[in-house]
């Protein structure tokens, strides 16, 4: 019998299970709509893709008729089996100005409805004082792939001479209606608590049994993450001038800010996140990976910087000191390539979990560039 | 009581399945299943989904705003603040989204349960600008819609005015939705597989929009608007 998957989780008061008393078949029930609960309905939003036009004034490349790529790194949850992918694309003024857009989907995936998001279709821009965001969705079948910290969903552009390309790329898991009577999902037998049945011990492949139960609770902890993504355009633009090419950059070889492309900054962008703080005292573990070309045979570094604290009074107030993690960006003369994936520890003493973030990176120095086009911190919780 | 009780505030971890730990005919105590209640509870509030994290624009042109927008038109005097700016994407505003809503809270006034907080925090700098003021605004809204015209399911607005320098100012915006009904069905399995291929929720978009009453350089000295993120939250 499926287990029908609840929307919120439920007000259990532990006054139903009684020392000295036999624990009821009823409250097995509820950690199994639990179980349905955080497996089959609160699954993952990804991080989104964000390529803003640029500011064409000072010679800066320009998005339009631009080739290039968003990538947005997606590791599936035990519960998924559909994705939805979103992409906008930007408004145009000129006649004739479309793209072909090709998302290439993680191994073992396939398309349910790829709504013209697997480079079969055409779409033209539409027209520019637009403000009504016009979506093209796709749903694709997960459930054959294998989760892996390595995996993303790649969105490439191709367009006409004047197509202005993709503004935005979305990305999250579809909750569930049910969970099956299966082993290969995190499936339960809604059956196997029903009055009068017998409380077994089962097994973690066995869709019914404490020991099931047991097994989709960890499901939940450790094949759930949090997805953090600053993610941006990868085109084959080699300009290496710092005015000019379409990419976040860092030019000079010692330690500094990432040109992120806003029209004249102020002050260096920060971002925030609340880490879910499982265990009350113990650093979060995350996973860092960056996608980068250095121009030269120069190698570069990234380094990202968190620190706990709150927020209050429109400024951030920090606990202990900032910690940071760099990761190596070795040389690649040209190509775009991924780091190997480097642990983090994102600290848990913000209130209520809240880290404060920022980057900053090493070029290869005058007249090179470090172009970044995916910033990557994926929560791994062992 | 938005989520179950726990015996303490974190996870306990357990032996792992077919460790031998709890074998048939064994008695189940009633403190393993106080953990094992207390660990789903602990679940349920923290696992928090992140919704969006990018780059603001810089500088805020609040002078072209509503320059050459062709699907909305500026109202002088209105009274709705979100109908103030155009929310004319990136110049405006941004747009994150969808997020499939959760519900993790109790609301007693009318009762039911009612989808977690989403927090909007947006980093930008106040210039020096004598009498000038910059605004952001979050909206969580039941279509992928502007504020303006979609039902909107929270709001949240922050300002400050200028000072005597560069003021870099951390805005801390929170999205607290009241009852919210399914709205829409997404595809959640394959159709060959004799079980629901669709699932009802309630999907909502994020909006993020700033106005600035500073003017352009080099007489004016414009705010500017560096990052924006966007995350639910525990309670």
């Amino acid at each position: 019998m499926p287990t029908p998957v609840t929307q919120a989780p439920s007000a259990f008061s532990l006054d139903a299970v009684r020392t000295g008393e036999p624990v009821s078949v009823g409250t097995v029930a509820r950690l199994a709509e639990e179980v349905a609960f955080l497996n089959g309905h609160n699954l993952v939003k990804a991080g989104e893709a964000d390529a803003p036009l640029r500011q064409t004034g000072a010679g800066r490349v320009s998005l339009t008729g631009l080739a290039y790529t968003l990538r947005v790194p997606y590791t599936r949850s035990s519960g998924a089996r559909v994705i939805r992918i979103a992409v906008e694309i930007h408004e145009s003024s000129e006649i004739l100005d479309s793209q072909a857009i090709t998302v290439t989907l993680p191994t073992g995936a396939t398309w349910l409805d790829a709504g013209g998001l697997d480079g079969t279709a055409t779409f033209f821009n539409p027209p520019v004082g637009r403000t009504t965001p016009m979506e093209i969705v796709g749903f694709a079948n997960v459930s054959g792939v294998t989760a892996s910290m390595t995996q993303e969903i790649e969105v490439a552009t191709t367009p006409t001479s004047k197509g202005a390309g993709v503004r935005r790329v979305t990305l999250h898991e579809c909750p569930l209606s049910s969970l099956a009577v299966s082993s290969s999902e995190p499936g339960w037998d809604a059956a196997a608590t029903r009055s009068g049945r017998p409380v077994i011990d089962g097994g973690s492949a066995s869709p019914r049994g404490m020991q099931r139960l047991f097994y989709l609770l960890d499901q939940a902890r450790s094949a759930w993450r949090q997805h953090w993504c600053l993610s941006g355009v990868e085109s084959a633009n080699a300009s290496t001038s710092n005015t000019q090419t379409p990419h976040w950059h860092r030019q000079s070889a010692t330690e500094g800010e990432i040109d992120w492309l806003l029209n004249a900054p102020v002050n260096d962008p920060n971002w925030y996140l609340q880490v879910r703080d499982l265990y009350a005292g113990t650093a979060s573990a995350w996973k860092l990976r960056v996608r980068y070309r250095t121009s030269s045979a120069v190698d570069c570094e990234l380094k990202l910087y968190h620190q706990g604290g709150s927020l209050s009074a429109n400024s951030f107030s920090g606990v202990g000191t900032e910690g940071s993690t760099a990761v190596t960006l070795t040389a690649t003369s040209g190509a775009w390539a991924w780091t190997t994936a480097v642990s983090v520890s994102l600290p848990r003493d913000g209130t209520n979990g809240l880290v404060r973030l920022r980057l900053t990176a090493k070029g290869p120095g005058s007249g090179e560039l470090l172009s970044i086009a995916c910033v990557d911190l994926r929560e791994d919780e062992a | 009581m938005p989520i179950g009780q726990r015996v303490v505030t974190r996870y306990i971890k357990h032996p792992p399945p077919a460790s031998g730990y709890l074998a048939d005919g064994d008695p189940l105590d009633s403190g393993s299943a106080h953990i094992v209640h207390s660990n789903l509870s602990h679940l349920s509030e923290r696992n928090i989904r992140l919704v969006a994290h990018a780059l603001g624009p810089g500088e805020v042109d609040w002078q072209g705003a509503w320059s050459g927008v062709i699907d909305e038109t500026q109202i002088v005097g209105v009274v709705d603040v979100y109908s103030l700016i155009p929310w004319y994407r990136d110049r405006t505003a941004k747009a994150f989204g969808p997020l499939a809503l959760s519900m993790a809270r109790v609301q007693t006034a009318p009762a039911g349960l009612v989808p977690r907080k989403v927090r909007v925090v947006v980093q930008g700098t106040k210039s020096t600008q004598s009498g000038t003021t910059l605004y952001v605004y979050a909206a969580l809204t039941a279509t992928c819609d502007t504020p303006i015209r979609s039902l909107r399911y929270a709001t949240a607005t922050a300002s400050k005015a200028a000072g005597g320098s560069d003021t870099l100012c951390v805005f801390d915006l929170l999205l607290t939705p009241e009852l919210v009904r399914p709205t829409q069905e997404w595809p959640c399995r394959e159709a060959s597989s004799g079980l629901g291929a669709t699932a009802t929720i309630t999907p909502a978009w994020v909006w993020v929009g700033w106005r600035s009453t500073t003017t352009a350089a080099p007489s004016g000295d414009p705010d500017t608007i560096e990052s924006i993120s966007v995350f639910e939250v525990w309670e």
